[in-house]
């Protein structure tokens, strides 16, 4: 580590002086070995003019200083004496294959009172001074603004590990050895400042700039072991792994630590990061089997993390590169983590108080407290409360989950979560891992919610009667997520019922819908009031059969509705008759009798019945039957009786939900 | 469409059993096809009609 | 049999001409929305391209070439924009090759679409043929 001349044994070979005849005197001296800790030197010959001051050349065949071998190194000192100290002025270094670097020194008094400032090539000078003798020998080495690329290629090693990254950068040092010697705990005690520091692999995705890094180690030898305290400060700069972007500033590890043959040991670790929170670690580190590095342990905490700050620096990053959806989060966390040498053992999160919302608004939950733990060898039951939610404009009541939690199966236990004025009803829902593939099932039934309740949450025109839906099974199999048997929705005194129900990919991005519906006795009074349409009593059946939702939005089906069996009032206000009329474009109009319609507020009907086949954008609808060149969307019957009938076979079927809109005033139903 | 040709040219090749039917891909249609989306996406006609390969180097 | 196998060429070849000559489908409400996203975001990807930041790929999706490019603080973003870009691309294959009635052709349709977006990319553009870049 360091060269230590009052320890030099040095075996003395030949020595010759040789006195010249004139005034000049010159000495040789010739070692054939000279040995210290973690230096030895080899044939070594010393040649000076003369003893006071003159001229001197020192001439090393090889050289080991720790671990590294030079060869042919030559040193030139222009003034060098040895009494009454050894001193070396303007001396340059030259060692084989490298360019020569300019050193000084001085050797003085028992104390041996070392000053010697060595300049490699193209750096600035680094200045080494203390006493190698006495009671308390110690060293002392700084440079200013060395190169960090050249310091790098003092160690070829290392140099090679890191050449992709391409770093730069300056280092100020300045360290200190102690209490060196025989008998004695070396201590160390440096301080290493980096700045201007900034590396990039090639493809760009990883690299630093502008890095600022304080680190400070103060570490004492105990036999081979060395214990210490490590300290860094990365006080400014930028940094990117991958999807990992982080700035500095306030960021700041320290840790006490422990390197012996092959371990190494952190203990009481910290790192604080800005306005995040503080994680405390410790790790231990051996040599695995093939002697690679390998962690043995390691623990990590973390107590009341501020979520808003972490989402901001850390998730909301790393969710946009990876095109997730971004979120807004605030409260806090507790987190834990503890790795063995097969990797994660235990983790566990606890939320405190924390608000939680896609960012698109499309859903949120509040005040959720929650103990989330997990063990790889062991189930766990997870459990979180949450005060409230929301579904798109859906307020969700406060509920309590509890999972179970193993390997390869998590499962939530049945519960009840309040919806408006109604519940939730979640019988199962269940995720198992097999054969490395994730699947689902999922049941639930809804409570019967009033639909005045509903409407009012949805921002819609205030409906009547109650809505209700029960799903027996649910299937999520390799991102389509498809229903068993059918769900069935109670809704305007009739039922809709859905068959065939498939969703797939509903997180891509071109999520579809595939579905057959049955709709029975719908009651056609509650439902046009509800969409202020023009009051029509009476029931209808429907069948949509082939039902092509792409992205929300429907590109194939084959609807049918017509009046359903039985015996009702069938009655059709005029307006309804106007709003149906408009709906089929300015053909439609031409069959209805324009005289009855100025008289009469409501008319009788005997049948409904439409149909529409939607493909390529286009309704091809039709009716109960033909009637001249169109067909008959409504039959008349009773007094007065009343007729539609539709000329337009072929509609646009953006034009067609256009036309709906502005009828009804507001978003239809079905976008 | 092109339905009676197929049902001819399957007819026609299981009487003479040595000649592969493919439905080839449209290659020139799916160019022109993707020409047009290209233009949209990259806002690269404001004119209309011009030929995809006019203002080409 | 000669005569058969002569109508059945024939056939072929008008059957193959007639596919060539008719157009593909691309004007359904799902295209066009993907499409519109697209176009979007091309505002956004435009300097990228030009900077030699992102470039076409040969499989007809986008790539981040040299992230070096972009500030280092900026480089998430156009991961993410790439990541985007690249899910609505290949939508708009699957999309035109559904909405033709073909999926299958979807590996057809994305390899033209590779060609046509190098062959009409500017003049600075980073392009990839054989694993190679080059810029046009």
């Amino acid at each position: 580590m360091c060269s230590l001349p009052e320890r030099l044994r040095g075996v003395v070979l030949a020595l010759t002086l040789a006195a010249s005849a004139a005034s000049q005197a010159s000495l040789d001296l010739s070692f054939d070995r000279l040995q210290a800790p973690a230096l030895t030197l080899e044939q070594v010959s010393v040649s000076l003019q003369a003893l006071d001051r003159g001229p001197a050349r020192l001439r090393i065949v090889r050289a080991r200083i720790a671990g590294r071998e030079l060869s042919d190194l030559r040193l030139d000192c222009t003034e060098f004496s040895i009494h009454p100290e050894v001193r070396c002025r303007g001396g340059v270094l030259h060692v084989r294959g490298q360019e020569p670097w300019r050193l000084e020194f001085a050797l003085t008094g028992a104390q041996r009172t070392l000053e010697a400032r060595v300049q490699p090539p193209g750096s600035p000078p680094i200045d080494i001074e203390g006493a190698l003798a006495g009671a308390h020998p110690h060293l002392r080495l700084r440079t200013r603004a060395a190169d960090l690329v050249r310091l790098m290629a003092l160690d070829p090693a290392l140099q090679t590990a890191v050449a992709a990254y391409a770093p730069a950068g300056r280092v100020d040092v300045d360290a200190q050895l102690h209490d060196f010697g025989a008998g004695r705990s070396v201590q160390i005690d440096a301080r290493v400042d980096l700045h201007d520091a900034r590396f990039s692999s090639a493809d760009g995705l990883r690299g630093a700039e502008g890095m600022a890094l304080g680190i400070d180690i103060r570490a004492r030898a105990d036999g081979a072991r060395w214990n210490g305290d490590l300290s860094a400060d990365w006080r400014a700069g930028e940094l990117l792994w991958d999807a990992v972007y982080l700035k500095g500033g306030g960021t700041a590890l320290t840790s006490r630590f422990a390197v012996d043959a092959g371990q190494l040991t952190l203990t009481n670790g910290a790192l604080d990061l800005a306005q995040v929170g503080r994680l405390s670690f410790s790790a231990d580190w051996g040599r695995s089997a093939t002697g690679a590095p390998a962690l043995h342990s390691a623990r990590i905490e973390g107590r009341a993390f501020d979520l808003e700050a972490l989402n901001a620096r850390f998730i909301a990053p790393l969710s946009a590169v990876h095109g997730w959806p971004a979120l807004t989060l605030s409260g806090r966390a507790d987190i834990a983590l503890s790795v063995d040498a097969q990797g994660p053992e235990t983790a566990r999160l606890q939320l405190h108080g924390v608000a939680l919302a896609d960012a698109a608004g499309r859903w949120s939950m509040d005040r959720v407290d929650a103990d989330l733990p997990w063990q790889r060898e062991q189930p766990t039951a997870p459990r979180a409360t949450v005060a409230g939610a929301h579904f798109g404009r859906i307020p969700l009541g406060p509920f309590e989950l509890r999972a179970a939690l193993s390997s390869d199966r998590v499962s939530i236990e049945p519960v009840r979560i309040p919806v408006l004025d109604a519940g939730l009803r979640l019988n199962q829902l269940e995720f198992v891992q097999d054969d490395g593939r994730w699947r689902g099932d999922l049941a639930f039934d809804l409570e019967p919610v009033s639909m005045s309740a509903l409407s009012e949450a949805l921002g819609l025109p205030r409906m009547a009667g109650s809505f209700a839906a029960s799903v027996p099974g649910v299937r999520w199999r390799d991102g389509v997520l498809a229903l068993d048997g059918q769900m069935l929705i109670r809704v305007f005194d009739g039922y809709v019922a859905a068959t065939g129900l498939k969703l797939v990919e509903p997180f891509g991005t071109t999520p579809r819908v595939l579905a057959d519906l049955q709709m029975r006795y719908i009651d056609l009074e509650a439902l046009t009031d509800t969409v202020k349409f023009g009051r029509v009593t009476g029931r209808l059946d429907g069948d949509v059969t082939g039902l092509e939702l792409l992205r929300w939005r429907p590109v194939a089906f084959d609807a049918h509705i017509r009046s359903s069996q039985g015996d009702y009032p069938r009655v059709i206000s005029q307006r309804a008759v106007q709003n149906i009329t408009a709906l089929g474009g300015p053909g439609a109009a031409a069959a209805i009798q324009r005289s009855f319609l100025g008289f009469f507020e409501r008319f009788g009907y005997r049948r409904i019945g439409l149909s529409c086949v939607l493909r390529d954008g286009v309704c091809e609808m039709d009716g109960l039957g033909n009637k001249g060149g169109g067909f008959v969307l409504i039959e008349g019957g009773g007094v007065p009786a009343l007729s539609v009938v539709g000329y337009n076979r072929r509609v646009d079927w953006p034009e067609l939900l256009d036309r709906l809109s502005r009828v009804t005033g507001s978003a239809p139903v079905v976008r | 469409m092109n339905r009676p040709l197929y049902a001819l040219l399957i007819a026609a090749a299981m009487l003479s059993g040595c000649v592969t039917i493919n439905i080839y891909f449209p290659a020139a249609a799916a160019e022109k096809a993707a020409d047009r989306i290209i233009d949209e996406v990259w806002q690269l006609k404001k004119e209309q009609g011009a030929k995809p390969e006019g203002n080409q180097p | 049999m000669n005569a058969l196998k002569r109508i059945a060429l024939l056939a072929a070849l008008v059957a193959s001409a007639a596919w060539a000559q008719g157009n593909l489908e691309i004007n359904t409400p799902a295209i066009s929305q993907i499409k519109s996203g697209m176009q979007a975001r091309h505002a956004q990807l435009a300097p990228h391209y030009a900077s030699g930041a992102v470039g076409l790929g040969a499989d007809g999706a986008v790539a981040l070439r040299d992230a070096s490019a972009v500030p280092l603080a900026q480089r998430q973003a156009v991961q993410g924009l790439v990541a985007q870009e690249n899910a609505d691309r290949a939508a708009l294959y699957r999309e035109i090759a559904r909405a033709n009635g073909h999926p299958e052709w979807e590996a057809d349709i994305r390899n033209t679409f590779a060609q046509r977006w190098i062959e009409r990319a500017q003049p600075g553009w980073y392009v990839q043929s054989g694993g190679q870049w080059s810029r046009k």
